[in-house]
């Protein structure tokens, strides 16, 4: 049984269960779950949200230095 | 063994326990690995799957042989469609124990492992199609994930290794992000707790201001009013211009106010208070004189009283003379005295004679005794009262005289210390004075001099500090003004700071919102994956029965069932098809044997049932026979058999015995290779008996 198709096939129907907003979001990961496995949507999740974060931190760290 | 790649040989070096190079020929065939724990099974097994995979069976596990010296290398021979590949695995010096495959062709070219091998590179060791390991021990089994081998394996069977690791890997993600969310959810809402409970106070401290407003009832200042005020009142005080203060801000030009105030204050009061205290001196000094020149006075009118009394009582006589007239007097008593004791003496002889003609007892001439006796009485009425009288007079005149003389003397001691007082007193009163003092000597005008002059410097000390009241409060009237200002000015920053801190909260939000989003992601790969498997267990049942069935030949468990209500996490349970409905968690009712045969279960079903052709056809296990008893290690090598016409077996076991006894009954005697590891040294690793079928 191919994982690969399996793959494409799975992100396909989650697609279909999400509204038009969430699914901007879950296209990079699907594209990245498809082609490189789940471990680089993990990669990608946490390297998007470390620049949130760092954005947020960074905000953070100059409001206490003002 | 109709598909994909076999494993010819294995040469291992400098892995684990093999401290020197050694190659193991397995020809393609079924290998079965016997002997004691310890002897190095396990190693082989192990060697074979990083070859293949690169990953040891627990995370970070050392699997470099520190005796060898070369490297760490495996090298599998494989053959396909009658052609040898070679797959070779090196591993890279350094920390990350990581290792690069080289696989080369029949015809020596390199190929990547990618093209040739995609499932092989993709999936984790023990998740391949028919790669499986089953490990040793039960403790070790788990892998460092959410799933148990039994649910890798079916998840892998079903094509959903991925899916269930995505979820696993968002469920991880999610972890971290709701960790992330806390805690910078928490940093910014005490900073806006904290800045919005200081707006608040500064708004309270500045309606506080507004409620009596210093500025009275003129228009609210501006910072350049209250500055205007300010230099205003510094000129005002110190009577110069302030064109020096340019560019001073309010606060300092308020304290440069108070400070010109204080000296000011200062000043005045130090030159007032100064003249004060001379005028007070002064008149005190006045006053002193002033009484003791009374008292003086007094005491002259004493001593000429006194010497009047002395005059008196000394009655023109001196008191030398007194005390002559004195002594004769007592003279003149004492002989008197005698002569009267004499007398009294010679009346009573005379009374005691009969005679009437006595002798004389002085000069013993004949007398008569009652003229001798009346003589003498009258000597006696005579002489002795008047001479006691004069001592006592004399005695008490010169007594009164001399306590008269002493009370004199006295007096004139006080008159003269009242002199010594009088010229002190005067050694302080100024030059000016003393010539108004000899002028005109009344003192009481000169003490009223002062005094008025002592009244009207305290006139002026307290208008003084009147003035310095007004200037005072009215300095504190600016000092509220400027307060007002700086509040006014901490609010305007606050105010800001409010509005940077709603930047941080607006990334905030999409931080939230971002994780919102992947929790929403989650729940659509959640509810994608239960489908699936909703649709494809009962299959999954079916087949997994039959293995367990075949396997165990349980006389009343011979179903096994997963559980729709938990998806996504495969809850296995038993059942007899006689009773469906009743379903059991296995560790309750099943045996030893047979829940040992359970762990078997997945791997033979799976194998036996995929026709998809698959790149290694091979089916690796670690100590199978753990637990079980001869029946059913006789049942797992008839499965085994079956198993084994459709892939390369590899299996490890302890039971040395049943399987030398077994194995040539069940399988061809040229399909399979024993090696029995039976012993080990440091320099040529394990020793290796090798027999072939």
């Amino acid at each position: 049984m191919g994982e690969d198709n399996s793959a494409r096939k799975f992100s396909e129907m989650v697609t279909q269960n999400l509204d038009s907003e969430i699914r901007e979001l879950w296209v990079p990961m699907s594209d990245n779950f498809e082609r490189e496995g789940p471990d680089a949507v993990k990669t990608y999740l946490d390297a998007y949200r470390d620049r949130l974060e760092g954005n947020v931190r960074s905000l953070l760290e100059q409001f206490n230095r003002s | 063994m109709a598909y994909g790649f076999s494993v010819q040989s294995v040469e291992i070096e400098g892995f684990k326990g093999f401290s020197s190079p050694k190659r193991i020929e397995f020809k393609g065939r079924h290998v079965f690995l016997l002997g004691r724990n310890g002897n190095g099974k396990s190693s082989i097994v192990e060697a074979v799957r990083w070859g293949l995979f690169g990953s040891a069976f627990r995370p970070n596990e050392v699997i470099k042989n520190h005796h060898y010296s070369g490297d760490c290398r495996v090298t599998i021979e494989l053959m396909r469609d009658g052609e040898p590949w070679t797959l070779r695995r090196i591993l890279n010096l350094g920390a990350n124990r990581t290792s690069d495959p080289v696989l080369t062709d029949h015809l020596g070219n390199r190929r990547q492992i990618r093209e040739i091998m995609p499932q092989l590179d993709s999936v984790e060791a023990g998740e391949g199609a028919h790669i499986i390991f089953a490990p040793q021990s039960a403790p070790l089994q788990r892998q460092p994930e959410d799933l148990d081998p039994f649910e890798r394996t079916v998840f892998n069977y079903l094509g959903l290794t991925h899916p269930r690791a995505l979820l696993s890997n968002i469920d991880e993600f999610l972890e971290d992000q709701s960790a992330v969310e806390d805690e910078l959810g928490q940093h910014i809402t005490d900073a806006r707790t904290s800045i919005d409970s200081q707006i608040d106070q500064e708004q309270s401290r500045r309606n506080h201001i507004l409620n009596a407003p210093p500025w009275g009832d003129s228009l609210l200042p501006s910072i350049a009013g209250s500055e205007l005020k300010a230099r205003s009142f510094i000129e005002d005080i110190t009577g110069a211009a302030t064109d020096g203060f340019e560019g001073l801000s309010l606060e300092a030009l308020l304290d440069n106010a108070e400070e010109s105030l204080e000296e000011k204050r200062a000043q005045g009061r130090d030159s007032l208070e100064k003249d004060a205290t001379e005028f007070a001196e002064h008149r005190v000094n006045l006053e002193a004189l002033r009484d003791i020149r009374v008292e003086t006075a007094n005491q002259k009118e004493f001593i000429e009283s006194a010497k009047h009394d002395l005059e008196s009582t000394l009655n023109g006589v001196k008191i030398g003379e007194l005390r002559d007239q004195l002594e004769s007097a007592k003279h003149k008593a004492a002989t008197g005295s005698i002569k009267a004791r004499i007398a009294r003496d010679t009346i009573a002889l005379l009374g005691r004679e009969e005679s009437d003609s006595v002798p004389c007892p002085i000069c013993d001439t004949k007398c008569d005794r009652h003229e001798l006796s009346a003589a003498l009485v009258d000597t006696l009425d005579l002489v002795a009262p008047e001479e006691n009288y004069e001592v006592a007079d004399l005695e008490s005149q010169i007594q009164r005289s001399e306590g008269l003389m002493f009370n004199l003397n006295e007096q004139e001691s006080k008159l003269s210390s009242l002199k010594q007082d009088e010229d002190r007193a005067m050694s302080f009163v100024s030059d000016e004075d003393k010539a108004d003092l000899t002028a005109s000597p009344i003192v009481d005008q000169l003490i009223d001099k002062y005094s008025k002059k002592e009244e009207a410097v305290n006139a002026q000390i307290e208008n003084q500090d009147e003035w310095f009241k007004s200037k005072r409060n009215q300095l504190d009237r600016l000092k509220e003004e400027s307060r007002f200002h700086q509040i006014q000015k901490r609010l305007n920053d606050l105010q800001a700071d409010r509005k940077e801190l709603e930047r941080v909260i607006e990334a905030f939000k999409s931080l939230v919102w971002f994780g919102q989003s992947v929790r929403e992601i989650r729940e659509a790969v959640k509810s994608r994956l239960s489908d699936q498997l909703a649709r494809d267990i009962p299959r999954v049942s079916e087949i997994l029965s039959d293995a367990f069935s075949a396997l165990t030949q349980h006389p009343w468990y011979d179903r096994l069932i997963i559980s729709k209500a938990t998806l996504p996490k495969l809850e296995l349970r038993v059942a007899s098809s006689q009773d469906a409905s009743q379903r059991e968690d296995p560790t309750g009712v099943l045996s030893g044997q047979a829940e040992s045969a359970l762990t078997l279960v997945p791997y033979f079903a799976f194998s036996q049932t995929d026709d998809t052709p698959t790149e290694v056809y091979l089916v690796m296990l670690d100590d199978p026979t753990r637990a079980l008893d001869t029946e059913h290690i006789k049942i797992l090598v008839e499965r085994l058999r079956e198993l084994g016409r459709n892939v390369q077996l590899i299996v490890a076991s302890q039971e040395t015995e049943r399987f030398q006894q077994m194995i040539p009954e069940a399988f061809d005697g040229d399909s399979y290779v024993i090696i029995e590891p039976n012993g080990w040294s440091r320099d040529g690793g394990p020793n290796l008996k090798i027999q072939h079928g």
